[in-house]
This record gives C-alpha cells, sequence and structure tokens, in this order.
C-alpha cells in the first residue's frame, strides 16, 4: 500500500503541471457537480418537511408590488371556487416587532388559517397543532432563552402553546419564528373601512399574499389563472384589479417569491446545461491526457506484467497510486465549491430565495463528490485496462493502423465540437448577462430629487422645462428606481396578433431618456401623439417579428381608450425596477400631455441644482416645497447590477477554464497522436521532409478538422436556438459568442500544434526512431 | 538425462494482417533442459523476439503445445500464468526496463510484491543479496538515472533473481552496453548459470553466444540446431 502510495507520489512529483491540471478540472467539475445538485434538491421540495400530505398542491400568490389596497378593494379568495380544487387556505408571512415576555424582538411570524395544518396533513406526532394556537420554533425558545414564552398581542398577552422542533422553522424560502392564527391578524393591520374584507386587510399592510389550495386531478392551472383573473377584473378599483391580474401566479407546491423561482430555475438550468458541457469537455480532455499517460506508462505495466503481476493486482496498484490524487481532488473541489457558493450568494436572487432555506447537506456533498472521483478514477483507468490486457513491448513499434488514426481523428474532432458547443453556451449566457447589465447602467452620472407638495395642488412647471428644452434637467412622475408593477393595460391596434399587455407607464419630458444616456435600439421624438417603449414591451409586442416593424404602429391604453398613441423609438430595458430581476415592460409618454402635473414630481439632471433654485424655478415658496434629494442614479444602479453578477462570473470563470482544458486537453490528444505516430514522423524527417512542411502538413489537417468541427457546431446551434430560447431564454445563435468560441478553439488548435511539432529537432528524431518514448 | 524445463512441439505463431497471415514461428520443435545455457541467434524478423515472449508466457502460441515444468501453457488461467512468469521466469532486458520512479532496492523488491510467499519484512534482506551478488549493494538508494548502462543491467539481473527463478530468458542483454561492461554480463550470466538456473539468451553478439553450450540459429521461423 505504502509503496503505491509513494509511487503515486513520485508520479506527480515528476508531472506537476499535468496533475494539478487534472485535480484542479475535477475539483471544479466536482464542485460545480454539488452546487447543481444541491441548488436542485433545495429547488425540488414542494412542501415542508414536516407535511405528510401527498395531495398535489398549488401555491396562489398575488402581487400587489407595494401599492396600498383602499376600502373598496377586491375579494381575493376565488381560488377556494375554482375548478378542481379540494381544499383551499391562506396566509401571510410578515416580519415583526413583537413583545416576547415584554421585550421587544423581531421576528417572523406565519398567520395561519385554521385549516392549514390540516391541508398540508401534519406528521401525527405534531397533530396538536391542528387544534390552533401560538406555537414558537425551538430556535426563537433558545435565541430568547426561556421556557415559557408570552406574547403580547393588543393588549393582552398569550402564552405560547408549544415549541414546535426545528423543521418547522422554515416555511418554502422563508424562516418562521412564530405561528400565530389569522384571527389575530388585525392586531398587526388595522381594519380599513366598514365593509372590507379580511382578505383587503391583509393586502393592505403587505405586497404579497398567499393562497394554498390541494387539487383533484381535474385541476387545470391555465383554466385556474383564466377564472381568478376574470373574478377580478369584475370587481374592485381597475387599477387594483390591473395590478392583481399581471401579478398573479399559480405554481407547484408550497412556493413564495415565484418570480424569483422562475430565474433561478432559468439559472439553475443554465448551470446545469453548463455542468453536462464543462463535464463533457471535461472527460473527453481528461481522456487524452490519460491516454497518453497510458501510452508512457505502458513500458512500466509491461515490466510489471513480465514480472508476472497479475492484472487484478495491478489494477489495485494503480488504484492506490490515485490516493495522492483523489485527496487533492476533495480539497480543490471543497475549495471551488465553497468559492462557487459565495460568489452565487452575491446573487441577489440567492439570497432572497435560499437565504434562509439553503441547507448544504454534508450527505449530498459526499454522495456526489464520490460519483465525480468514481468516474474519474474509472475514466482514469480505462486507457491502462487496455494495457493491461496483453503484453505491450512491441506496441507502438508499428504505430496506429488506419482504423485507430481514423479513432484518433474522431476523437479529435468531437473534442473540439463539444467544446465549441460548451464554450458558446458559457459565453452566450455570460455576453447575455453582461449586455443586460451594460443596458441596466446609463452612460453618464445623473442626479435626482423628489419634490412633494404637502398643500396637494398641481405644479407650475417651467416651460422650458415641461417641453423639455433646458438640456440640463429633465423631469417624470415616477422615479427611475423604485419598486414597479405593471399598472396600465394596452392593446396594438391593427392586424396584430398579440392580444393585450401590461406595462407601467412613465410621463416624461422629451428629453429626459437622452438625458440619462438610454441605449435606443430605435430612436423616436416623444411628442403628445407618440410613445416609447422598452425591449421588454417591444418583445412582448412584437411576438415573433422583428421589434424595429412596430415603430410607426399604433397602441390604445386603458386610461385613454379614445387617444391611440404611435410607437415612436424603442429603447433598451433600464433597470427601472429596482430590485426586481424582471425586465419591466415600460412604456414612456409625454409629461406635456397630462394636463396638470402633480407631486410627488421627479427631477433628473446631470449637474448639481440647488434646492432653492428647484423651487425657485417652481414658483413654490420653500414651505409649500419638500426636497428629498435621490443621490447619484447612476451609482445606485451599478449597486443594483453588483448583486446580480453571480451567474456572469461563474459562465466566465467556467468559459476560461473550457478554453484551458481545451488547450491542455489537445496538447496532450496531439502528444498521443504523435506518440503514436513516432516512426512516420521519424522517418520521414530522417528521409529529408522539411520541418516546415511537415508542421504545415499537420496543421493544415487539424484545421481541416477544426473547420468541419465549427460548420457542425454552426448547424447544432442554429438548429438549437429555438429549443434553448424557449427553454432558459438563452440566445446560443448571437454572432459575438459564436465567433469567439471558434476563435479561442482555432487559436488553441494552432497554438497546441505549433507547441507539439515545434518539438520536433534532430534530437527527438533519433529518439522517436528508436522507439524510446 | 537432465530434466526437460522447457519443451515445445509444433508450435507455430502467425500474425493476420490486410496483406494476409503472415507465419512468424513454423512448426517449431524445441526442448531446453534444466541448467542449460542456450543462445538464441537468427537475424532481424526471424522471429527469435516471438519465440522468447512465448516461451516467457508473454505472448500465445497460435497452434502446438508448450509446455513448462511439465505443465502445458495453454491450459493456464492468466492468473496462473502470472505465478509461472513471477516464480519460474526472470526477464533481463536490452533497454534494461527498470522503473525511472522507484530506486534500486524498490526496483528489486518489485517482483515480490506479486508474490505472497515472501512475507513483506524479508523483501529489503532478499533484495539485498541479489544486490550484493551483482556488487551493487552500496547503490540501493540511488534511482536508476543515477546509474550507468552497466549498473542498470546489473540491477534488472538483480531483480530477475530475486524470485530464484528456473530460468533467465535474456534478450540482448548486451546490445546497449560497451563492450568491457559486456563481458561482464556476458560473465555475470554464465557464473549464474553455473549455479543452475537455466539460461536462455537472444542475442545478435557472436561472442556471448560462442560462450553458451548451445546455440540454437533461427531463421524465417524455422529452427535450425
Amino acid at each position: 500500500m505504502w509503496d503505491d502510495l509513494s509511487f503515486g507520489w513520485r508520479c506527480w512529483q515528476h508531472q506537476r503541471v499535468r496533475w494539478v491540471f487534472l485535480v484542479i478540472a475535477w475539483g471544479m467539475f466536482s464542485a460545480l457537480a454539488v452546487i447543481v445538485t444541491q441548488l436542485t434538491v433545495n429547488l425540488s421540495a414542494d412542501r415542508p418537511d414536516w407535511s405528510n400530505s401527498t395531495d398535489s398542491l398549488y401555491t396562489l400568490s398575488y402581487g400587489m408590488q407595494g401599492l396600498s389596497v383602499t376600502s373598496k378593494g377586491v375579494d381575493l379568495d376565488y381560488a377556494q371556487t375554482t375548478s378542481g380544487v379540494s381544499s383551499y387556505t391562506k396566509y401571510v408571512i410578515k416580519r415583526e416587532t413583537l413583545k416576547l415576555n415584554g421585550k421587544r424582538k423581531k421576528v417572523n411570524v406565519l398567520f395561519y388559517e385554521p385549516n392549514f395544518f390540516e391541508l398540508l396533513d401534519v406528521n401525527d406526532k405534531y397533530a396538536y397543532v391542528k387544534e390552533g394556537g401560538i406555537f414558537a420554533t425551538s430556535a426563537l425558545m433558545e435565541n430568547t432563552a426561556s421556557k415559557a414564552l408570552v406574547v403580547t398581542l393588543g393588549n393582552s398577552d398569550v402564552p405560547v402553546q408549544q415549541v414546535l422542533p426545528n423543521t418547522f422553522g422554515k416555511f418554502a424560502s422563508k424562516s418562521v419564528d412564530l405561528y400565530i392564527p389569522m384571527v389575530q391578524f388585525t392586531n398587526f393591520a388595522p381594519f380599513k373601512g366598514a365593509n372590507a374584507t379580511e382578505t383587503q386587510a391583509i393586502m393592505n399592510s403587505i405586497p404579497y399574499y398567499y393562497g394554498l389550495i390541494s387539487v383533484d386531478d381535474s385541476f387545470s392551472v391555465t383554466a385556474a389563472t383564466q377564472y381568478i383573473q376574470d373574478q377580478i377584473a369584475q370587481s374592485g378599483e381597475p387599477i387594483v384589479s390591473i395590478n392583481l391580474e399581471a401579478n398573479i401566479q399559480l405554481v407547484s407546491g408550497v412556493e413564495l417569491l415565484p418570480q424569483q423561482r422562475k430565474e433561478l430555475l432559468r439559472q439553475l438550468i443554465i448551470l446545469a446545461i453548463l455542468f453536462f458541457a464543462f463535464g463533457f469537455v471535461l472527460i473527453s480532455n481528461y481522456f487524452s491526457v490519460v491516454s497518453a499517460i497510458a501510452i508512457e506508462r505502458s513500458q512500466e505495466l509491461s515490466l510489471k506484467y513480465a514480472l508476472g503481476a497479475p492484472n487484478s493486482k495491478q489494477l489495485v496498484s494503480l488504484l492506490r497510486e490515485n490516493i495522492p490524487m483523489l485527496l487533492a481532488v476533495v480539497t480543490v473541489a471543497l475549495a471551488s465549491a465553497l468559492f462557487i457558493q459565495a460568489q452565487l450568494y452575491n446573487s441577489d436572487i440567492y439570497n432572497k430565495y435560499f437565504g434562509t432555506t439553503f441547507e448544504f447537506s454534508w450527505l449530498q456533498w459526499s454522495a456526489v463528490l464520490n460519483l465525480c472521483l468514481l468516474v474519474m478514477v474509472c475514466i482514469s483507468l480505462l486507457p491502462m485496462f487496455n494495457l493491461l490486457r496483453n503484453s505491450h513491448f512491441n506496441r507502438g513499434k508499428g504505430g496506429l493502423n488506419k482504423m485507430q488514426r481514423r479513432l484518433n481523428d474522431f476523437q479529435f474532432l468531437s473534442q473540439i465540437l463539444l467544446t465549441l458547443c460548451a464554450l458558446n453556451i458559457s459565453l452566450s449566457s455570460g455576453y447575455q448577462e453582461w449586455q443586460k447589465q451594460r443596458t441596466d447602467s446609463l452612460d453618464m452620472s445623473i442626479v435626482g430629487a423628489e419634490i412633494t407638495r404637502p398643500d396637494g395642488k398641481s405644479f407650475s412647471l417651467p416651460t422650458k422645462w415641461l417641453l423639455g428644452q433646458d438640456k440640463n434637467i429633465g423631469l417624470s412622475n415616477k422615479a427611475l428606481i423604485q419598486s414597479r408593477a405593471p399598472l396600465v393595460k394596452l392593446r396594438p391596434l391593427g392586424d396584430s396578433h398579440v392580444g393585450e399587455q401590461f406595462a407601467d407607464k412613465m410621463s416624461v419630458t422629451s428629453n429626459l431618456l437622452t438625458l440619462i444616456g438610454v441605449n435606443w435600439e430605435v430612436f423616436g421624438r416623444l411628442d403628445k401623439g407618440t410613445v416609447i417603449v422598452n425591449m421588454a414591451l417591444a418583445k412582448k409586442l412584437a411576438g415573433n417579428s422583428n421589434v424595429r416593424d412596430l415603430i410607426g404602429s399604433q397602441l390604445v391604453l386603458d386610461d385613454a381608450p379614445h387617444k391611440p398613441l404611435v410607437i415612436a423609438g424603442i429603447i433598451n430595458n433600464v433597470a427601472h425596477a429596482g430590485v426586481s430581476l424582471s425586465d419591466m415592460p415600460m412604456l414612456y409618454t409625454s409629461i406635456e400631455d397630462e394636463k396638470k402635473v402633480y407631486s410627488p414630481l421627479y427631477i433628473y439632471s446631470n449637474q448639481l441644482i440647488s434646492s432653492d433654485k428647484i423651487l425657485a424655478s417652481l414658483d413654490l415658496p420653500p414651505e409649500l416645497g419638500r426636497i428629498k434629494p435621490l443621490g447619484d442614479i447612476k451609482q445606485q444602479l451599478i449597486e443594483l447590477n453588483k448583486n446580480r453578477r453571480g451567474l456572469l462570473f461563474i459562465t466566465l470563470q467556467i468559459s476560461l477554464f473550457i478554453f484551458v482544458m481545451l488547450t491542455v486537453g489537445l496538447l496532450y490528444q496531439l502528444k498521443t497522436m504523435l506518440l503514436s505516430q513516432q516512426r512516420t514522423l521519424g522517418l520521414s524527417l530522417a528521409m529529408g521532409q522539411q520541418r516546415k512542411s511537415l508542421i504545415a502538413e499537420k496543421l493544415f489537417k487539424q484545421l481541416a478538422l477544426c473547420s468541419l468541427a465549427s460548420i457542425t457546431f454552426i448547424v447544432i446551434m442554429l438548429s438549437l436556438t429555438d429549443y434553448f430560447t424557449q427553454a432558459v431564454n438563452l440566445d446560443v445563435y448571437s454572432t459575438v459568442p459564436i465567433c469567439l468560441s471558434i476563435f479561442l478553439v482555432v487559436l488553441s488548435v494552432i497554438s497546441t500544434t505549433l507547441l507539439m511539432l515545434s518539438k520536433l529537432t534532430n534530437t527527438t528524431i533519433q529518439r522517436l526512431l528508436t522507439g524510446q518514448v | 538425462m537432465s530434466e526437460i524445463l522447457i519443451s515445445l512441439s509444433n508450435l507455430s505463431k502467425s500474425f493476420v494482417s490486410r496483406a494476409g497471415s503472415v507465419d512468424v514461428l513454423k512448426e517449431v520443435d524445441l526442448d531446453i533442459a534444466r541448467g542449460e545455457c542456450v543462445a538464441l541467434v537468427g537475424q532481424s524478423g526471424s522471429g527469435k523476439s516471438t519465440l522468447l515472449s512465448i516461451i516467457g508466457l508473454l505472448d500465445s502460441a497460435t497452434s502446438g503445445t508448450y509446455t513448462l515444468c511439465g505443465s502445458a501453457v495453454s491450459a493456464l488461467s492468466h492468473y496462473q500464468l502470472s505465478i509461472l512468469r513471477n516464480r519460474n521466469i526472470g526477464w533481463i532486458f536490452q533497454n534494461f526496463n527498470l522503473v525511472s520512479e522507484l530506486s534500486v532496492l524498490k526496483n528489486i523488491e518489485l517482483p515480490m510484491r506479486y508474490n505472497s510467499d515472501i512475507k513483506k519484512a524479508d523483501y529489503e534482506t532478499i533484495a539485498m543479496k541479489q544486490l550484493t551478488l551483482v556488487g551493487l549493494q552500496d547503490k540501493a538508494h540511488s534511482y536508476p538515472d543515477q546509474l550507468s548502462g552497466g549498473q542498470q543491467q546489473r540491477v534488472a539481473i538483480a531483480r530477475a533473481l530475486v524470485g530464484e527463478p528456473d530460468m533467465l530468458l535474456c534478450d540482448e542483454p548486451t546490445g546497449n552496453l560497451d563492450s568491457k561492461n559486456s563481458e561482464q554480463i556476458t560473465d555475470l550470466l554464465l557464473e549464474l548459470n553455473k549455479r543452475g538456473t537455466t539460461v536462455l539468451i537472444v542475442t545478435h553478439d557472436n561472442e556471448l553466444a560462442k560462450k553458451c553450450e548451445r546455440i540454437i540459429q533461427i531463421s524465417d521461423g524455422e529452427i535450425n540446431q
């Protein structure tokens, strides 16, 4: 055992670069495997651990995007009358400051209805929760360091009835400290309006509301969504109805923040695709490296065979020799997994979704890692198996036969093809993220200010400001960065196949978009009869056709049905939605068209303007205007984007690593080919063929194979474009990543071929001919 | 008459290529007695190395019978063949075939690792005994690349001897050595033969062949004794 270990260590010492490459490659691969598996496992849990329910469950969430609902709000419990729903309950998760044992403390509270635990079929062990009451989790008890807990609700003190184990400490993506019956909710959200429902009371104080439904086989998500939308549309205030209709999410399982989950799933799928692509490239390259090692070790293995080593003992020795490398892989995998995980956590979406629920499981970790190591060991032994089969002293003397040479070419071709695909997917996702982040930021520094008028009257704006004639100042009726909701219903006129759409509307001065330096897809002038749309809305309106065809077409907004607006321009998305990661469909109308502009009014400028000057220009005495500076908008956008860079960094790292793997893999692939053709090459040189012509000949052959692989790659990407766009919203047929992938691969092929063949000197010719490799 | 150690009867070996079948060995009949010193000579491509590989159990015959120490080789499993190679045969190669990552001592210990009858505690003692026999006891902890060609070949001989094999199979043992080292290696092999080890040498070296008690000429796969 020790002899094999020390032999393995000596091999490591002799071939440090090669082993370091293998260790890092496998370490990264294992780390990626662990991350993808853990994210998948975390995402696949669709109900809490304490639930015994085997029913099909759906969560219905309504997003109010921070808007408050008046007493005329709508009833939201339509889900219980939907076809196919067998039971319905609702709950609210809210962070509240409560008095616990007389001390104020911030806790996460889940308000539940009486049938909540029944619907989820709580484990028999905890059946007492069905009877209702206030329950605390054991973590909260530990936190407060008390055996008994009294919660102050309104004017009364209520003792906690039961302490629940840690499994109750989380619900979907949120952590929970206390479970409180819904009837107590009015202590937190004051009842507004005589006829308001309980749901409206909830909606008055939280942006998200959740309904949980248990469904039978006849349930249809599309039909249910349509039914609920119709019910909402028929009641309540139009603005509330529009907002709710646009923000209904009906998702499988117990699920909070479905929008984030959707984005997270997209990122996970991209990561998984990258993982498989990375895996294929790694295995293909690793096989070349190990084949080269196997050829180099054939003499030693043959010797051991001649000395009487049975194959089984040789195999055991080979396995033992791998132990130092396996240990190194584990170390690298652990380090890189933690590194990748940390980068993912930097991404806002992971923080939001997994902040409390992502669990690092040693069991998953070790299972996946062991599987990766097993694959690695098996692959590393494959070429050795071939060598162990028979005597090998004569192997290589005659070189490879035609079939073997073809197989070598095929391996080279497939290696290039796989790398091109992997590199392109990785670069495409990186490029897309980069573009998104680039267009989200503004080109110049802009300072903003919010002006409010407490007396409720409209502003009297200077004409030159209103008409956008002052190049340094732009106005809008909404802040550039804020939480947004698609509040406006619109429909295209003419023979468009696209139906009604929802978007958020901003009224701006004609110079504002230019002032903040947005990127124009199609430049257009904003006036009373025109509208500018962003790319997110343009794509929705254009459907399958070119967004540029929208220019000149007309839109009708629900709030002004008799006044169609002509689409004059299209801009790339600006991160108006603030922390929301989805691209919000936006339309920009002219503020000139507003009869009166009421507060708040937003002023953006590329210069610092004093509050006094602003108020003076607005003809407002200081006591009638309040100015709140909004700071440097560009800086704020940069800060927002910082949180979105996890996937971008990872994809770029993977691209870089795929490239390095390709280069090293090709180097060894060529070395293997060279070893197998040593006699032919040596003879050609010995018989007077010039090195230059030999190199040119080989280079031409590799480039021909490379071209074949590139054409196949382009065809594959072209045929997969629709699939990738629909599945993960990833454009894999974008010119920049495609060209960059081909360029990198060709660069790698040329440099490795030249590097390997430049070693063919007179000294090596002799070695090639004597066969002493 | 001495006991027959190697007996080949009607042994043939052919390779199939696209050009057709090539007979490398043609119905070879050969007996080698225990304790003999035999030189196998012939031109390149005559089949002598193939014959040596078959005798050394590194290759198998296409047809015919090969009996080693009274056992028909074709009836043995891979595992049994490994045991025979380990305990009955010692190999010496033209290019020494020492493992560069292992020290001299570890190189010599290598065959013992495949012999379960030898205790691990005895490895070093046995290896040092053989190393002393070839006169390199002071080089035990050196590595192959620190030795001259002659020294490397002597290490290879020491390695071949650790299992106390019935026969030594030498494939051009002096092929990579200068005349002085060749002479020393030849003397060593003849000395081992005198001690009772059967030695079969494939060589182009006429001087070496003449020193053997029997010369077998092979040409075009046929033996002319």
